[in-house]
């Protein structure tokens, strides 16, 4: 459900859910994009800050050259979105920080 | 992890400023093994020479600290830190004629130096404190401390009769001997019965002023220091004793014996210097804090007597504003190492300064620091936060993190990252080989924090490559 709500935004590449050790429990990606990885780089990453910096709950945002990539951990698990850099980061920031 | 950065950078200025980290750390084996590797590879990088000699001075090498220090200053003779660690190098080694010299020529490069200063009046044997000529120009242009003219100062005077013989007076301040600052002023400004000036200025500076005044005392003239209150403004002509308040004492170091003490205190204290970051920071530009001292409330410039300055109470001197002087100076000085002996390249982080400030003056933004992207600290703007190291690990934990899982999903690599937490945001910017992080209230808003980043960044860039 919020799966599909994130993926409707333009120049969002794909979302997901996974559990704490990184497999997928769900997602919704466009072709090219390994849900599978994704979600393994959003648990590592996820696992790191909590060890690193004693949160409870994680939430990262990522830039690289081409793409942003959300991670939020929720009580489902950890949710993760790609998008274009030049997607509307805001209003996938607004959709995801309503995940509880 | 700085293996491979060294290997990368070591013809770049990062070593320095790493082995300059390690020394504030107290790490000196590893600053020098640093120094040396990087020296290796640049062996015309002056400032690496002189953090070296540096590292030895604190390890108590003295000898290999000079041998660097030397190298070092045949390429920089105006390095104030070259010259301010060859003098306390050759003050351990009891070697004063060479150690006065190089203080004197700290004075020369900075007049407002009060750690070569109170090492010259410590050094010296009571009172006689040659200040150089050059010193005095300098002052005038700064119109800061300037104690030393005192001594020249006497020939001048004597429109003035200087009242009284009162001598090696340093010890006794009788009442009116409060303003010592001023000597300097109207010393610059010799002959001429007005010399006021900037009265004001004086106050920090005027510490290590303090001395030599006395100096001048001695030359003969024991109490009457009035004529030099005058002078130094405070109190309009004639009015000798109004400020006596301050007795003498407070900071008289006895010259003999403060010179030990002192020696060893000022030696110790300023190896630590850096353990502020340059910060500095840094490094920061030395030069700014110094230009204005805080204004004290020291009248200005009315006294016309001037001219008599030579009598420069000594006692007062001192007594003035030994404390705050020195506190001052120390954090100025602490930083100095690094941006001062910088001259010849260019200052590190000095040209952070101002897009830090603006960056800073955010209400959202609690503090800001460099760290290299192993985790070592570079500069630090956070300044409330004690386990600063310990994040900087952990931030740089992070990065590694990320950036091998973007490498792993072949996504490039990590520009930047926000990390939310519960009563905080964390925002950083990668800038070549270093991690610019800003960390701000939760409420902030990161669009705007990198905004201001990214001015900071070109800077980092520019200096970090």
């Amino acid at each position: 459900m919020k799966i599909d709500e994130l993926t409707k935004i333009p120049k969002v590449l794909g979302a997901g859910l996974a559990t704490d050790d990184g497999f997928v429990i769900e997602s919704k990606f466009t072709v090219g994009y390994d849900a599978e990885k994704s979600a393994a780089m959003a648990a590592q990453i996820v696992h790191r800050i909590k060890t690193s910096l004693k949160v409870e709950r994680a939430s990262i945002i990522l830039y690289t050259h081409n793409n942003v990539f959300f991670v939020k951990e929720s009580d489902d698990g950890i949710f993760f979105v790609i998008c274009q850099k030049d997607a509307n980061l805001g209003l996938v920031k607004i959709r995801t920080d309503k995940i509880k | 992890m700085s293996d491979d950065e060294l290997t990368i950078d070591s013809g770049a200025l990062i070593f320095a400023t790493l082995a300059d980290v390690y020394l504030s750390s107290g790490m000196v084996d590893e600053a020098i093994s640093i120094l040396k590797d990087g020296l290796s590879r640049n062996p015309t990088y002056t400032l690496a020479k002189i953090i070296l000699g540096r590292a030895y001075y604190m390890k108590s090498d003295i000898d290999e600290a000079i041998k660097h220090l030397e190298e070092a200053i045949k390429e920089a003779k105006d390095s104030e830190n070259a010259n301010l660690f060859l003098g306390h190098c050759y003050r351990k080694k009891g070697d004063i004629d060479k150690a006065l010299r190089h203080y004197e020529a700290v004075l020369e490069i900075n007049p407002q130096h009060t750690e070569a200063r109170q090492e010259i009046d410590a050094l010296k044997p009571a009172g006689i404190a040659p200040v150089p000529d050059q010193v005095v120009d300098a002052v005038e242009e700064k119109a800061i401390s300037t104690p030393e003219k005192p001594v020249e100062a006497p020939i001048e005077t004597p429109s003035e009769p200087p009242v009284v013989p009162a001598e090696k007076g340093q010890d006794i301040a009788p009442e009116g001997e409060v303003e010592v600052r001023e000597p300097a002023v109207e010393t610059t400004e010799p002959a001429t019965g007005e010399a006021v000036q900037e009265p004001e200025e004086p106050p920090l500076s005027r510490v290590s002023a303090g001395p030599q005044t006395v100096d001048a005392v001695a030359i003969g003239e024991p109490v009457q220091h009035e004529p030099v209150v005058e002078e130094s403004g405070e109190p309009p002509a004639g009015v000798k004793e109004q400020k006596v308040e301050e007795p003498q004492e407070q900071f008289t170091p006895p010259p003999g014996q403060e010179s030990v003490a002192e020696t060893e205190r000022a030696s110790t204290p300023e190896p630590e210097p850096t353990p502020t970051p340059m910060p500095e920071p840094e490094p920061e530009a030395t030069p700014a804090p110094m230009p204005e001292p805080e204004p004290e409330p020291t009248p200005a410039p009315e006294t016309p007597v001037a001219e008599s300055q030579p009598t420069p109470p000594p006692a007062e001197t001192r007594v003035q504003t030994p404390a705050p002087t020195e506190d001052d100076r120390t954090v100025v000085e602490e930083r100095a190492p690094m941006v001062e002996a910088a001259p010849e390249t260019k200052i590190p982080f000095a040209t952070l300064q101002e897009p830090v400030e603006r960056l800073l003056h955010l209400k959202t933004v609690k503090g800001a620091f460099i760290c290299s992207n192993d985790g070592l600290l570079i500069q630090n703007y956070y300044q409330e936060s004690k386990e600063i190291e310990e994040i900087c690990a952990m931030i740089a934990a992070i990065y590694n993190e990320a950036e091998e899982s973007f490498k792993f999903l072949k996504e490039g690599t990590v520009e930047k990252f926000i990390i939310e937490k519960e009563n905080e945001t964390i925002c950083v910017i990668t800038a070549g080989e270093s991690l610019l992080t800003v960390i701000t209230k939760k409420e902030t808003k990161p669009g705007l924090i990198f905004v201001y980043a990214k001015k900071i960044i070109d800077e980092i860039r520019e200096i970090l490559g």
